[in-house]
């Protein structure tokens, strides 16, 4: 009994010493298509120097300039999601589906009584900036490298024994679990004490691996705005809002690895490994913007988002290995539970988001206050994210020697990895008195700044409008065609092998609103 | 979440049947023209409005205003007629303003609000070194200047592998370019790890492998005696 006390206290104080968080998390939280309404996403999601919707509030608040009324919005909808994902060769399809939503929230807008191009208005508005919900998969042969050598690595660049490895928290979502199964064991090779994975000697006689993984993530990123804007005599609109993004993400990821030759002596089975991980949070962030129209029918705009900074990130994560290492030491399960007191492990830290740049410029056919005169308008943006400057920081008030190591290792390998990239959005409408039609095209550059890395973003748009009594219905799909890579482990003394990923997203959106 | 979506729709048709300001005539469209409210959106009869019956325009009543004000304060007397009062004309020093009509005494306006961090125990890491690089091709001779970049040398090429060796005997060809092949190194000194060490640390133990169960040293977890083959 004392025994365990002082186990548990052992974790108790280990924990406080380990890091977190991944190069990968910092794009997930930068690198996604931008929502909005439904007539906002049929014209690509241009906003950065139109304005009269709410979806300004996200994209440049002095848009919200335009307002000298009120109205009231609802965004929902649905994604469909089709995945083909190539791996080593191997081609696999998965769907999945998903509701999503758009802003929801109010905007009043009032000019001065006795100065009407004089106006101010302000918007309190919800939406989803990111859906997270999806689920992929995918699977190959493998005659090169194997995921339990991140294990065997982890533990030969430990420098620890296997008693320190088995008792020490930091290992205990990873290579305890494989070291206690027998996945990865002590062999003297040349005379030299070596760690090695079972699927390496696989993999060493010329046998190859069946590797499989399935990830299923849930959630999104939601925020919470109130944005202000001042109309200066028609010329001028100044905006301002403050953001409250909420952060919801689940992510389980199932690796299974199989060996594929019919031997059943030669000391590995297969192994499974589920890492089941949940990230919540809450920060804050801001934009400004600034709207310019120097003459009739033609409008600029500028605005600048600051980084959020997520002061309120929290992960839990458990993991689970199953393995079947043959007559090596037959089947064995354990999970991280088992290694921490059967607690989920927890961490809280601090993130920075990139910078975001936009300019934008639109021309507005008949700028008139009769609705069946108002014909058409064009409008395009486009934004910079300075990816690189994705951060992450302890959210210890006094950092261990380690854990500021760590952060500032972690901040570089986010500066080598990603840059800067651009977001290009246009998109046009016709109007006919209370109809509307709407087209519009958005594509993202790639944030890798390794060449053989490709992603991308790229969305089609269509939709239709109807404006009349006091209220206004758009419906709106977008066809989304995505790109990105995804790398089942990393080993640091091997190339590295990754899944060239392409998403289909066919997304609806429908708006509903009222003007008062 | 769900609630926040529920209510939504909900509000939606509140605000449709309260929505009576555009149910006749046009609805405007904010992204074109947004106009003034019209007259039947104000509901409540102002004093302002009241007092607006006694003049004759608007111009009228400006300037009457503006006539009463300079005579009751000598401050506007010099201001031209579309400027408004400005507050902060009577002082502005080093972020302290003084506004006798809210503020009788001077009002610091303070910079930005950082918030506290909470505390940290953290469980998910990566091995950042295999991140960086894992087969550089080094130039050993001298490169010549970049005349457009002005940089010197190649940025270091990085090497996947996605592709099967499927000629027999493998051999791994991308392994052969790391020649010699890793042999990830065990220690069981104890001695503490660091994140940014590499392979090749030596055992300095006597024993052949631990692969029989671990003596469990230290107190806590130790692993199960193996079942299989020696």
């Amino acid at each position: 009994m004392y025994r365990r006390i002082i186990l548990f206290s052992f974790f108790a104080a280990s924990a406080s010493s380990l890091q977190a968080q991944v190069p990968e998390d910092a794009l997930r939280y930068s690198f996604f298509s931008q929502n909005g309404t439904a007539r906002n996403l049929a014209i690509g999601g241009a906003m950065g120097s139109l304005g009269g919707d709410i979806s300004a509030t996200f994209v440049n608040p002095a848009g919200l300039g335009n307002y000298r009324t009120g109205e009231f919005v609802f965004s929902g909808g649905w994604n469909l999601q089709r995945n083909r994902t190539d791996f080593r060769e191997t081609q696999t399809i998965g769907n999945r589906g998903a509701f999503g939503m758009g802003p929801i929230g109010l905007v009043f807008g009032t000019a001065e009584r006795y100065r009407p191009n004089r106006s101010k208005a302000f918007s309190l508005a919800f939406t989803q900036q990111a859906n997270f919900n999806n689920q992929y998969n995918y699977r190959g042969y493998n005659n090169f490298s194997s995921f339990a050598e991140t294990f065997s690595e982890e533990i030969s660049n430990s420098g620890q024994s296997i008693d320190q490895v088995l008792n020490n928290s930091q290992f205990a979502f990873t290579s305890a679990p494989a070291l206690y199964t027998y996945l990865v064991d002590t062999f003297r090779i040349d005379g030299t004490l070596a760690v090695k994975a079972l699927p390496e000697f696989v993999l060493e006689s010329g046998g190859a691996l069946l590797q499989e993984k399935q990830v299923r993530t849930r959630g999104g990123l939601y925020e919470l705005a109130l944005g202000y804007a001042v109309n200066n005599s028609d010329k001028f609109q100044f905006g301002g809002s403050i953001g409250i993004p909420i952060l919801s993400y689940r992510n389980v990821t199932e690796f299974r690895e199989t060996d594929t030759s019919s031997n059943i002596n030669n000391g590995f089975g297969y192994f499974a490994y589920t890492d089941d991980f949940r990230t919540t949070g809450a920060g804050l962030n801001a934009r400004i913007g600034v709207i310019y129209r120097p003459q009739e029918h033609i409008r600029f705009g500028a605005a600048i988002h600051t980084p959020t900074y997520m002061f309120a990130m929290k992960d839990r994560r458990t993991t689970n290995l199953e393995t079947d290492t043959e007559d090596y030491n037959g089947q064995a399960s354990v999970g991280s539970n088992f290694f921490t007191n059967g607690q989920a492990g927890e961490s809280n830290y601090t993130m920075l988001t990139p910078w975001r740049f936009l300019v934008s410029g639109s021309y507005v056919f008949r700028e008139v206050e009769d609705v069946r005169k108002q014909k058409a308008f064009l409008t395009a943006d486009i934004e910079y994210v300075h990816h690189r400057g994705s951060s992450f920081y302890s959210a210890n008030e006094e950092p261990t020697t380690d854990e500021r190591a760590y952060f500032k290792s972690l901040n570089q390998v986010i500066r080598n990895e990603y840059r800067g990239n651009f977001n290009f959005r246009v998109g046009g409408e016709l109007k006919f008195n209370v109809w509307m039609t709407r087209l519009g095209f958005a594509y993202q550059t790639n944030p890798y700044r390794n060449n053989a890395l490709k992603a991308s973003r790229a969305l089609v748009s269509g939709g239709v409008g109807y404006r009349n009594k006091g209220f206004f219905a758009d419906l709106t799909y977008v066809h989304q065609m995505n790109r990105d890579v995804n790398f089942p482990y990393r080993l640091q003394d091997k190339a590295n092998t990754f899944a060239d990923q392409r998403f289909r997203v066919g997304q609806v959106m429908a708006t509903l609103g009222v003007k008062f | 979440m769900k609630t926040i979506l529920l209510a939504a729709p909900f509000a939606l048709l509140v605000f449709t049947g309260c929505s009576s300001v555009y149910k006749m005539g046009q609805t405007p469209d904010d992204v074109y023209y947004s106009p003034t409210r019209p007259e039947g959106a104000i509901v409540r009869e102002t004093r302002e409005d009241r007092r607006d019956t006694y003049y004759s325009s608007y111009d009228d009543w400006m300037m009457q205003r503006d006539i009463r004000m300079r005579l009751r304060d000598p401050r506007w007397r010099n201001l031209d007629w579309d400027m408004g009062y400005n507050p902060f004309l009577f002082s502005n020093w080093n972020g302290y303003y003084y506004n006798p009509f809210y503020h009788p005494f001077p009002v610091f306006s303070p910079g930005v609000i950082t918030p506290v961090n909470p505390k940290v125990t953290t469980p998910r890491t990566t091995n950042l070194n295999a991140f960086n690089p894992p087969v550089r091709n080094y130039n050993q001779s001298n490169t010549p200047r970049n005349i457009k970049t002005g940089r010197v040398g190649s940025q270091p090429v990085r090497v996947y592998n996605n592709r099967n060796e499927r000629s027999s005997g493998l051999g791994n060809s991308l392994r052969r370019v790391l020649d010699p092949a890793p042999t990830r190194t065990y220690n069981s000194d104890g001695s503490s790890g660091n994140w940014n060490n590499s392979n090749g640390r030596s055992y300095n133990s006597g024993s052949g492998s631990s692969s029989s169960g671990s003596s469990g040293g230290g107190g806590g977890v130790s692993r199960p005696a193996r079942s299989g083959r020696n």
